[in-house]
């Protein structure tokens, strides 16, 4: 898992006469199965550095590379599948398929309905505690629970990295905390990086990233300390 | 059943997939009865009174008055006939469902029967040919359309709605390629005068082989207000004064199935975009735009077949049903699948096919998973 961002910018709107600055001048190195903190204010660009990072916006200059593969040099196509072997998504939002069961909406990433891959999925959503749940539509769960089952869909493709941003804004204080427990396990498998604002449910984040308009300020690594 | 695959999707979205394809296959039954219907009609009535006139072509005195001699003349040295035979030429009812009618009756020498049937490819099917006076064979569909059995009787005399003059004992039923009905010969009387003073009740001329146009085109140089020349040309003028009405019904027709595959293309479409955050992330986790579109792509399409092969069954089945009721019981010739029918039951899924994939493909090309994620 390693992750090298250099001189990483990205403006919105470029072909308009207002812009926007969302990333400037972004260099990071990543690497090893770590959760990942990012913080910072409203507007800051933690989002924008995520979605370059996961391929779902391309950069206006700079690099972001994983794993040795240039972003630069890859087409749409080649990110989308990038992201289908390697990635998993949580949201704010559980994006769950209203129509589908909670099972189905685990399965879609690797859209099979094998016996292996349906205990597969039972199995992580028995990890998660929302097993009985599996055949409930989504509008039949809590809050909570939807954000589970979101993460048991993000794991599915046992991903390197795990995208969350703002994964436990839309939770109250006791499921947020039980969400960021399940993806800290995680990290025994996967680099996992959380974009919030909060900084109280980044008790454990081996690292934690600070932005500040469009640039990073600081990256802090547990076991060293801070370093600028 | 993977979750993305088509049939889960049909499963879990019932009643949308329901109601579309209501909608669908009903328009397809109601072109079926309606296309049917009219065929079953046009082909009735053209059974009933054309189709003779594909094989000769009849001249008969208005009123009452006679043939003079220029016409018989005339008519016999026409290098397009190959044999003209004296005919008493009336009509009695025929009535099948959505055009009333008549079907004609003809007088003939004794003779002159077997060639007469012999070119409409009509025999007897039951009973015997009319010998004595007053006897009648009537085509196998005119005694269905009108419940006449051997030894029943009919004619003015016995029905003052119909057009037959006197009463006829009905002896032979006849099957053949056209509706044709004899009496006995009416011309007994005339034993011992000329053929050209029997010809002046009028005629019917037989075409030598393929010259039916060219003799038509002959014959009708005799038309006058005392003369009536009937060819096919002429029964086809009038069948497509008919045909302008009809033209007016499908146009009819199909405006309706173009509100309703309008109305269709608008739900799905509404349906599709209700759905533009479900296709942002799936674009997110990692599928291809392609892969998105092909199945919005399978999932049109297999509503689409789906209801056309339900519709264009029960289109047929429904036919069967409706029109042949309607139709066989009466005498009619019931149509069950009408190339029109097939057509536009065809045109009309393609079409909302089509124009559902047009605006929805639009749409998936430029979905955006980060304004679907950043939405609020
Ligand atoms: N699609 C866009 N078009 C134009 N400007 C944008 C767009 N998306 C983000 N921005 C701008 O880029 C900057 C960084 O936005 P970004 O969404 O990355 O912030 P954020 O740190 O995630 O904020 P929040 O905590 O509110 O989610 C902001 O100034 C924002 O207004
Ligand atoms: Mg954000």
């Amino acid at each position: 898992m390693e992750f090298n961002i250099e001189k990483l910018n990205l403006i919105y709107d470029m072909d308009k006469a207002a812009q926007t600055i969302g990333l400037r001048d972004v260099n990071l190195a990543l690497s090893g199965n770590r959760l990942v903190g990012i913080l910072g204010p409203s507007g800051s660009g933690k989002s924008s550095l995520l979605y370059c990072m996961a391929g779902l916006r391309r950069q206006t200059s700079g690099n972001v590379s994983f794993e040795g593969h240039s972003y630069k040099d890859m087409s749409t196509a080649k990110l989308a599948a990038l992201r289908r072997s390697d990635f998993g998504f949580v949201f704010q939002r559980h994006f769950l398929v209203e129509y589908m069961t909670i099972l189905d909406n685990v399965l879609t990433p690797v859209n099979a309905s094998s016996k292996k891959m349906r205990d597969k999925a039972l199995n992580l959503l028995g990890r998660l505690g929302i097993e009985e749940l599996a055949n409930k539509k989504p509008h039949q769960l809590s809050g909570g629970q939807r954000q589970k089952a979101a993460i048991a869909r993000a794991l599915i493709n046992e991903p390197k990295v795990i995208f969350g941003d703002e994964p436990t804004a839309s939770l109250d204080h006791a499921s947020a905390r039980e969400v960021m427990k399940l993806l800290d396990e995680y990290k025994q498998n996967a680099m996992v990086l959380i974009v919030t604002h909060d900084e109280s449910i980044l008790d454990n984040a081996d690292t934690i990233i600070r932005i500040w308009d469009g640039a990073i300020s600081s990256v802090q690594n547990k076991e060293e300390g801070a370093t600028a | 059943m993977s979750p993305l695959s088509t049939l889960k999707f049909i499963k879990n979205n019932k009643r949308h997939t329901f109601s579309s394809a209501l909608a669908i296959v009903t328009a397809i039954v109601f072109l079926f009865i309606f296309e049917c219907f009219i065929e079953s009609m046009m082909q009735s009535a053209y059974y009933a009174t054309a189709s003779v006139l594909e094989r000769q072509i009849e001249i008969s005195p208005a009123g009452s008055k006679t043939l003079n001699e220029n016409i018989i003349s005339g008519v016999k040295s026409s290098a397009d006939i190959e044999k003209i035979i004296p005919a008493l030429t009336q009509e009695t009812a025929f009535n099948i469902f959505g055009a009333g009618g008549t079907t004609q009756v003809y007088g003939l020498r004794s003779s002159d029967v077997s060639y007469f049937l012999r070119q409409h490819g009509s025999k007897l099917k039951e009973g015997r040919l009319p010998i004595s006076k007053d006897e009648i064979a009537i085509d196998m569909h005119v005694s269905k359309n009108r419940k006449l059995k051997i030894g029943d009787s009919m004619g003015n005399k016995v029905d003052k709605l119909d057009s037959l003059a006197g009463k006829y004992t009905v002896v032979g039923i006849l099957e053949g390629i056209d509706c044709v009905s004899i009496t006995s010969d009416p011309f007994t009387d005339l034993k011992n005068v000329d053929e050209n003073t029997i010809l002046e009740n009028g005629l019917i001329a037989f075409p030598k082989p393929g010259r039916l146009e060219a003799a038509g085109n002959d014959l009708k140089q005799y038309s006058n207000e005392d003369v009536n020349v009937y060819t096919l040309s002429w029964m086809n003028s009038i069948f497509d004064d008919s045909v302008e009405s009809i033209k007016v019904m499908d146009t009819i027709a199909i405006i309706a199935i173009i509100v309703m595959a309008v109305c269709l293309v608008c739900s799905k479409y509404a349906q599709f975009y209700n759905r533009k955050a479900e296709f942002g992330i799936l674009y997110a986790m990692g599928f291809s735009r392609k892969s998105i579109m092909l199945r919005a792509l399978r999932e049109v399409m297999m509503v689409n077949l789906g209801s056309f092969i339900i519709g264009l069954s029960l289109g047929i089945l429904s036919c069967v049903f409706i029109i042949g009721d309607l139709y066989s019981k009466s005498g009619g010739l019931p149509v069950f699948i009408c190339e029109k029918a097939v057509v536009l039951s065809i045109i009309a899924p393609l079409f909302t096919t089509l124009f559902t994939l047009i605006p929805v493909f639009r749409m998936l090309s430029s979905v955006d998973p980060v304004t679907v994620i950043e939405a609020n």
